[in-house]
C-alpha cells in the first residue's frame, strides 16, 4: 500500500499509474469498521496514554460485536484474524513494532492515519444531543423532590441523616459527576464535529453541504434545548435545595447548610458550564453558516473566490473611494474658503448714521483654556481629554468649553503627530465623553 | 425623537465620517443605522453623501460629489484585503472562526505572490535592496488601515475579515459587456474606481 503512504512528490498520473501497477484496492466488511470502531474508542479512553491494542483486547471487542452481529463464537478467532489481515493490508491498521515481537500472540496493533479518517467520519455521524444531560437533571429534580417530602417526617437528627442527608452526599452528588461526564462527552463530540466539517466540506461536494447543515441544525437544537430545559431544571433544583436547607435549619439539623452549599457549587459549575458553551457552539454556529451562505449558495461554483485568487498574482487595477471627512462638523465658512469678498456699498445715510456702541465684556474663559493648553502642549504625549478634566477638577469649567473644541483640536493638531489608534471614548466631567484625541511629539 | 440626538449617533457619525464601515457584527450601531437609515439618508444628503446598505452586511458612505474630503484607499491596502478576503473563503479557517495570524499571513503573501508584484502594490518607490523592510511595514500599514476602516478586526495578533471586507469582491461579481453602466454602478454602489491612476493619497 506504498500508495497511500508514500512521502515521494509524484504528479497525478504517476500516481495514478503505481495504482494500477501495484492493483491496490480496498475492501472492508462492515464487521471491520465496527472492529476499528471499537479499537479506536479503546484507545481514546485509557488513561495511560498507550497508543496500541493487544490481541487479548481485540478478541474481546470483537466478542461485543458478536453479541450485536449474533455470529458463532466458534469461527471468533479465523474471522478476527481474516479481519485483521484486511485492515492492515488496506492501511487502516499496522503492527505496533516497538517492542520486536513477532509472534502472533504477542503482536500489538495501531490506527493509521488512514484509520483515524474513517473512524473521524464514521463519529461525526453521531447524535449530538443535549436530552442526556437533561435527563440527569431531571432525576436529581426527582430525588431532591423526594428528600423534600421526606424532610417533613423527620424529627430527629438521625432521621435527619438517614432519610436526607445520606441521600444527598451520595446519591444526588454521585448524579451530578455523570451529568460532568456526559459534559465532556458532549465537548469532545462538538470539537470531533469542529475539526471535521472543514475537511469534509473541501472534500465531500453536495453531500458534505448536506451533512454539515444536519449536523449544525443538530448543534443549534442542543444549544436550544440546553437554554431552556437544563437552565430551567437546574432553577427548579436550586429552589428546592433552599427549601431543604430552610427546613433543615428550622429543625436545627447539623451540616445540613454545609451539604446544600456543596450541592450548589456543583450546580453553579453545570449551569456555568452550559452558558459558556451555549455561547461558544452558538458562535461556531453563526461561523459555519456564515461561511456556508458566502461561499456555497452565493458562490457556489466558486467563481468570484476564483477571480480574487487570480486578482493577488497583480497589482490592482481598481481603487475604492471613501470619505475622509474630518470628526467634527465643519462650519460655514470653512466651506466658503479664506478669500475675503468685498463688503456692499452702503447709502450715504446709512454711513453717517451715529454710531452705536455696545461694549461686550471678553470672554473670561478663553485666558483659562489658553493656559490649560500651554500647560498641556508642554507634555509629551498631549492629551485632549486632560485639558476637559483640568478645566472641570480647577475651574469647574465643562459645557464652557464645548464652543471652543475646535480650535482646541487644531492647536493640538499643528503641535505634533496624531496617534491613529488612540480614539477610545473618556469620561472627562460628570457630563461630557469625548473621544480621546493623543499628540506625540 | 431624532435619529440625530440619539447617544448612538455621534461614534456612528465619527466611523461614517473618516470611510469607515458599520458591519452587522457591530450589532447596537447597525441596529440603529437599519432603524434610522431614512433620517440619516437625508442627513448625509445635505452634504452630498449617500449612506449605502452593502448586500454583505454592512453600512458606508459614498461620496463622489459630496463636501465631504475624499481619498483613493492604497493598493497595498487593496491587495492585503483582498488576500484576508480569500484566505477567510477557505474551509479550514472555520477552525479558528476565521482569525487568521498576522505574522503567518505576511509570510504566507511573502511565499505566494511573486516579488515585484507585492513590490509594486506594498513598496512602488522603494529599491530592491531595501524592499524585505519597507514590505513589512507597508503590510502593516495597511492592515492597520484596513482596521482603522472596520474592514478587519485585530486582536492578540491574529486579524479576522468584518463583513465589509466583502466589498473587496464586488469588482468581481459582474462581468457586463456595458462597461461605463458597470463602472458608473460600482463607483455609485459601493465606491469603487475602477482602472485607477496610481496609488492613493493617504492622509
Amino acid at each position: 500500500m506504498n500508495w497511500l503512504t508514500s512521502d515521494e512528490r509524484k504528479s497525478p498520473i504517476e500516481l495514478a499509474q503505481a495504482v494500477l501497477q501495484s492493483r491496490a484496492s480496498i475492501h472492508l466488511d462492515p464487521v471491520d469498521i465496527a472492529l476499528l470502531i471499537l479499537i479506536r474508542s479503546e484507545i481514546d479512553s485509557r488513561a495511560q496514554g498507550t497508543i496500541s491494542v493487544s490481541m487479548d483486547v481485540m478478541r474481546g471487542l470483537l466478542a461485543r460485536i458478536d453479541r450485536i452481529d449474533s455470529r458463532d463464537p466458534k469461527s471468533a478467532e479465523r474471522r478476527l484474524l481474516e479481519s485483521l489481515g484486511r485492515l492492515k493490508s488496506s492501511g487502516f491498521l499496522s503492527i505496533f513494532d516497538v517492542f520486536r515481537l513477532h509472534d502472533s500472540e504477542f503482536t500489538e496493533y495501531q490506527v493509521t492515519s488512514l484509520g483515524d479518517a474513517l473512524y473521524e467520519q464514521q463519529t461525526l455521524g453521531q447524535t449530538f444531543s443535549s436530552r442526556p444531560l437533561i435527563s440527569i437533571l431531571r432525576t436529581f429534580i426527582g430525588i431532591l423532590e423526594k428528600v423534600l417530602h421526606v424532610t417533613a417526617n423527620c424529627t430527629s437528627q438521625e432521621d435527619w441523616d438517614y432519610e436526607v442527608m445520606n441521600p444527598l452526599r451520595h446519591a444526588v452528588i454521585a448524579l451530578l459527576q455523570s451529568a460532568e461526564r456526559i459534559q465532556k462527552q458532549m465537548d469532545k463530540q462538538h470539537h470531533t464535529i469542529r475539526e471535521a466539517l472543514p475537511t469534509l466540506l473541501k472534500e465531500g461536494g453536495e453531500g458534505a453541504i448536506k451533512i454539515c447543515e444536519d449536523k449544525l441544525r443538530t448543534i443549534f437544537e442542543a444549544i436550544d434545548e440546553l437554554q431552556s430545559a437544563a437552565l430551567v431544571s437546574v432553577g427548579t433544583a436550586r429552589s428546592l435545595l433552599e427549601k431543604i436547607t430552610m427546613a433543615g435549619m428550622a429543625a436545627s439539623v447539623k451540616r445540613i447548610e454545609n451539604t446544600c452549599d456543596d450541592i450548589q457549587i456543583k450546580l453553579n459549575a453545570v449551569e456555568a458550564w452550559i452558558t459558556r458553551r451555549a455561547s461558544d457552539w452558538y458562535s461556531h454556529h453563526t461561523v459555519m453558516h456564515s461561511h456556508l451562505r458566502a461561499n456555497l449558495y452565493i458562490d457556489s461554483n466558486r467563481r468570484i473566490t476564483e477571480a480574487v485568487r487570480k486578482a493577488l498574482g497583480q497589482v490592482p487595477d481598481w481603487s475604492m473611494l471613501i470619505v475622509a471627512a474630518p470628526p467634527f462638523i465643519r462650519m460655514r465658512t470653512d466651506l466658503i474658503g479664506a478669500h475675503l469678498r468685498q463688503p456692499p456699498r452702503l447709502s450715504g445715510d446709512v454711513v453717517n448714521r451715529e454710531r452705536q456702541l455696545h461694549l461686550v465684556p471678553a470672554d473670561p474663559v478663553l485666558p483659562i483654556i489658553r493656559g490649560l493648553l500651554e500647560e498641556e502642549l508642554g507634555k509629551n504625549p498631549s492629551l485632549l481629554s486632560n485639558i476637559f478634566k483640568a478645566a472641570y477638577t480647577k475651574q469647574d469649567l465643562q459645557y464652557e468649553l464645548v464652543p471652543h473644541v475646535g480650535w482646541i483640536v487644531q492647536a493640538l493638531l499643528d503641535a505634533g503627530k496624531l496617534d491613529q489608534k488612540t480614539r477610545n471614548w473618556m469620561r472627562v466631567s460628570p457630563k461630557i465623553s469625548l473621544e480621546e484625541l493623543k499628540v506625540t511629539k | 425623537m431624532s435619529a440625530l440626538v440619539c447617544p448612538q449617533f455621534a461614534p456612528v457619525d465619527i466611523i461614517l465620517r473618516r470611510g469607515g464601515n458599520i458591519n452587522r457584527s457591530n450589532y447596537a450601531a447597525y441596529e440603529y443605522l437599519r432603524q434610522n437609515e431614512a433620517e440619516l439618508g437625508v442627513f448625509y444628503g445635505q452634504f452630498g453623501a449617500t449612506l449605502r446598505h452593502h448586500a454583505e452586511g454592512c453600512y458606508f458612505l459614498v461620496g463622489p460629489d459630496s463636501i465631504f474630503d475624499t481619498e483613493l484607499l492604497k493598493r497595498s491596502c487593496l491587495h492585503l484585503g483582498l488576500f484576508i478576503l480569500y484566505k477567510s473563503r477557505d474551509e479550514s479557517s472555520t477552525r479558528t472562526a476565521h482569525w487568521l495570524e498576522i505574522r503567518a499571513l505576511m509570510n504566507e503573501l511573502e511565499s505566494l505572490v511573486p516579488a515585484d508584484i507585492l513590490r509594486r502594490a506594498y513598496t512602488p518607490k522603494c529599491r530592491d535592496i531595501s524592499f524585505k523592510t519597507k514590505f513589512s511595514e507597508a503590510f502593516e500599514h495597511a492592515i492597520a488601515t484596513l482596521e482603522w476602516l472596520n474592514f478587519v478586526e485585530i486582536s492578540n495578533d491574529t486579524v479576522r475579515a468584518l463583513e465589509a471586507l466583502r466589498r473587496f469582491a464586488d469588482p468581481y461579481k459582474t462581468q457586463d459587456a456595458d462597461g461605463d453602466a458597470r463602472r458608473l454602478r460600482l463607483l455609485l454602489q459601493s465606491g469603487i474606481v475602477l482602472d485607477s491612476e496610481g496609488d492613493g493619497d493617504e492622509n
